[in-house]
């Protein structure tokens, strides 16, 4: 995987390559691509680190792009930076910071020492949650049944907001991968102008079998 | 544009350039009249002025988001939710630049540019019916409608083959049949459903929306079919669906008859107490802030409801100290806006191999069918139609099972489940306390008084509504839909984007602002065709009774007033 291109590509240029001193300690332990910074503008950097750590098991590369070949970290974080509302904007750094607590509680290390391993284990132990174990994580916080609607000043029980937040990512993670330019066009059944329509079709016949990009 | 003369008198002068005010421009231009045209916004060309037309999500930093700090300028238009986007946003007024009140909460959506709110509209074009025109008198509610079917009917006629509908004609009474171009197909669900209901029920039907594009092979000149790209609200570059500045404009700009001038705010009609007469209009300037009057003949006030009734309200004069037309008092009362967002949706577990190919900027109607025949003691006066449509774009219920990784990679690339909603679009009857008034303590920046809003949704919508979602429910469950859920969001109104009623037709001057030609029953030379004439609101999206009512009234004037070259 090109990451540097794939930067240069994307046009999100503000912070990326910017070695500030925490990005600095986080290039020492990264030990995957030691060539890229990447310096949050929202989130800090241990989160930032682990967001692309969760996307690239939610997206992975495949024979299609996965989501860190494009930039979907930094899309997210400077979507929550510019655009998320400012109690959504509390609500994913609090859920980041519970993520970030309940790692640590299971592998006893912090986000910029863990594995890939790891990183698919703790995704795997909330997306892949039984509905039961689902409700379980839900109700550890009592307060209110929607972990994304309390007060953005609690702390929230790192299970309830592990989940949460993989749940958020998840779902922001989809909408940037089908949004993007190389899914969109080249993935996705891209036809900008299709000149006609055809209520009733074969999938096949239709859209190639492929869900439609616009 | 060009530097006009400020002393040049017209034979008419058209305010606003939206749905009302295109038509009144081409009928008047066609018909001989020089007409000033006036438009409060900035010009905005067909074509040349939809920078967006074209672009793809991943065009955009945030995927069409607009960020939290532009996006202020903005927060009563994003009331809509789908409305403040990159695609879009050009097209909706800055609120911190056109602020209003709100004494009970109404959404006022509005687009200050050339074209108005017939660059954004929803397209949806339904005749009235005697239905609706006898309502008001059989009920003794409000005043009675000075005109019956047989007075627009061919109006209707005239205004549809110009703009181009498609739709399917049903021989119902309640939603008279029209000069339909192909209707759009249903798709495979949509059509489940139309079979579903044929079976179940013996006093409905669905069909095809009935909307303002261009399908099949009739020529309009300028403007080619509809391309299914579902882009309508940026502006289309094919012309395909009625706009002003596809449509009437361009045909009132060829007679040479036109003269469109915008960034001209109306502030006043001006009146003759000798002649008793309109004399023409005083006009702001919105860039110099410089203030001149033109003068006509005949004044078409064609700038939207609200603005029109404005525009009349600041209209006084020793004759009429409460505002042009105003005898009766009831300018900028009965407003009226539909009543939505009641309905259903449900999941379909079928058709698992079938999709659509394009786009489709439509979906379905289900026209009337409460109260068509006498009253039904359903607990409410009237009816409502359904608007929905069924797609399988939502990918999110398959996505719930995939979990992560290669699987969900897979599952997101393929078509989603079907899905399908319906809903209801209400009639909102005219109650006199609900009214819009001018607030002179709180002047815009060209020192203009600001509107206040003060109306509200009553029982009679809200019993309404629950049979709305009943029936929608019932429907969908009896077709065999999954997971069907209510929806009941009654909002505030404005949000249809259908203002209404605030200077009503009617028999007798003393109840009513505007004869059954248009005209202010006080001030003759002035007619007024945009939504404020309308006398009750029906349930069916009332632009095509904009254009209807408009082509006949300019037909009207051009029998009664001069025009300098004929």
């Amino acid at each position: 995987m090109n990451r540097r291109q794939a930067l240069k590509n994307i046009g999100l240029g503000a912070g990326v390559l910017v070695v500030g001193p925490t990005a600095l300690s986080l290039l020492q332990s990264c030990k995957n691509d030691p060539a890229v910074v990447w310096e949050p503008a929202f989130l800090n950097a241990q989160n930032g680190h682990a967001l692309q750590q969760i996307l690239e098991v939610i997206l992975p590369t495949t024979d299609t792009p996965g989501a860190n070949d494009l930039n979907i970290a930094q899309f997210i974080d400077s979507y929550m930076n510019e655009v998320a509302p400012v109690e959504r904007q509390k609500n994913f750094e609090r859920s980041a910071n519970a993520f970030a607590t309940s790692f640590k509680n299971q592998f006893d290390k912090e986000l910029e020492e863990g594995s890939e391993e790891e990183y698919q284990q703790i995704v795997e132990k909330y997306l892949r949650a039984t509905p039961a174990q689902r409700e379980e994580y839900m109700k550890r916080n009592t307060e209110t049944q929607d972990p994304l609607d309390t007060d953005p000043e609690e702390i929230l029980n790192p299970d309830t907001g592990a989940f949460a937040y993989l749940q958020d990512v998840r779902g922001m993670a989809i909408w940037a991968w089908k949004t993007s330019e190389q899914v969109g066009e080249n993935v996705l059944y891209y036809d900008p102008i299709p000149g006609m329509y055809v209520a009733c079709g074969p999938v096949e016949e239709m859209s190639n079998g492929k869900a439609m990009s616009l | 544009m060009s530097k006009i003369n400020e002393t040049d008198t017209y034979d008419a002068i058209v305010v606003g350039t939206g749905i009302s005010g295109g038509w009144a421009a081409k009928e008047l231009c066609e018909k001989g009249f020089k007409t000033l045209v006036l438009e409060r916004g900035r010009m905005v060309k067909h074509i040349e002025d939809y920078p967006t037309m074209n672009d793809d999500p991943w065009d955009y930093k945030f995927k069409g988001q607009v960020p939290r700090e532009e996006a202020k300028n903005q927060l009563v238009q994003a009331r809509t939710g789908y409305t403040i986007n990159e695609a879009s946003k050009h097209f909706f007024v800055d609120d911190l630049k056109h602020p209003y009140n709100e004494v009970k909460r109404f959404d006022w959506m509005r687009g200050y540019h050339v074209g108005g709110r017939s660059l954004m509209w929803g397209r949806h074009s339904y005749r009235l019916s005697d239905l609706d025109f006898e309502a008001n008198k059989k009920e003794g509610i409000a005043v009675d409608w000075p005109i019956r079917y047989k007075d627009i009917a061919p109006w209707y006629d005239y205004v549809e083959s110009f703009a181009g509908i498609s739709g399917e004609n049903l021989g119902l009474s309640q939603l008279p049949d029209g000069k339909f171009l192909p209707a759009m197909e249903l798709n495979c669900v949509e059509d489940h459903l139309k079979q579903s209901i044929a079976s179940n029920y013996n006093d409905r039907v669905l069909t095809a929306g009935r909307v303002a594009h261009i399908t099949g092979n009739k020529e309009f000149e300028g403007r080619t079919p509809c391309q299914y790209r579902n882009r309508c609200i940026r502006g289309c570059p094919y012309g395909a669906y009625f706009s002003s500045n596809s449509s009437t404009l361009p045909a009132a700009e060829r007679t040479g008859n036109m003269t469109l001038r915008p960034n001209s705010i109306v502030s006043e009609v001006v009146y003759d107490p000798n002649t008793k007469r309109a004399t023409g209009v005083r006009v702001i300037d919105t860039e110099t802030k410089e203030s001149f009057e033109y003068k006509a003949n005949v004044i078409f006030l064609c700038a939207s409801a609200i603005a029109s009734t404005s525009i009349l309200m600041q209209s006084k004069s020793d004759a009429f100290p409460d505002g042009m037309g105003n005898a009766s008092g009831e300018l900028g009362h009965n407003v009226m806006d539909h009543h939505f967002k009641a309905g259903a949706s449900g999941k379909f577990d079928g058709f698992h191999d079938s999709y659509y190919k394009g786009r489709k900027p439509n979906g379905i109607y289900l026209p009337r069918f409460r109260n068509v025949n006498g009253d039904q003691n359903l607990g409410f006066t009237r009816g409502y139609g359904y608007q929905g449509g069924a797609s399988r774009d939502n990918w999110s219920n398959i996505v719930a099972e995939a979990g992560y990784g290669e699987e969900l990679k897979a599952a997101i690339t393929q078509p989603g489940g079907w899905q399908m909603g319906l809903m209801g679009f209400g009639e909102t009857l005219p109650y006199h306390e609900n009214k819009m008034t001018l607030d002179y303590n709180n002047l815009d920046e060209w020192g203009l008084p600001t509107v206040t809003f003060d109306a509200e949704f009553k029982e009679n919508e809200i019993n309404m509504r629950k049979d709305m979602v009943e029936q929608a429910v019932e429907m969908l469950e009896k077709a065999g839909f999954k997971d069907v859920k209510g929806n009941d969001d009654i909002g505030a109104p404005g949000l249809g984007i259908h203002e209404m009623g605030t200077a009503r037709m009617g028999r007798d001057r003393k109840t009513s602002v505007l004869n059954g030609n248009n005209q202010l029953h006080d001030v003759p030379n002035v007619y007024v065709t945009d939504g404020s004439f309308m006398t009750s609101s029906a349930c069916q999206n009332p632009s095509l009774t904009y254009m209807a009512m408009t082509a006949r009234a300019a037909d009207h004037a051009s029998k009664n007033f001069k025009k300098s070259n004929a």
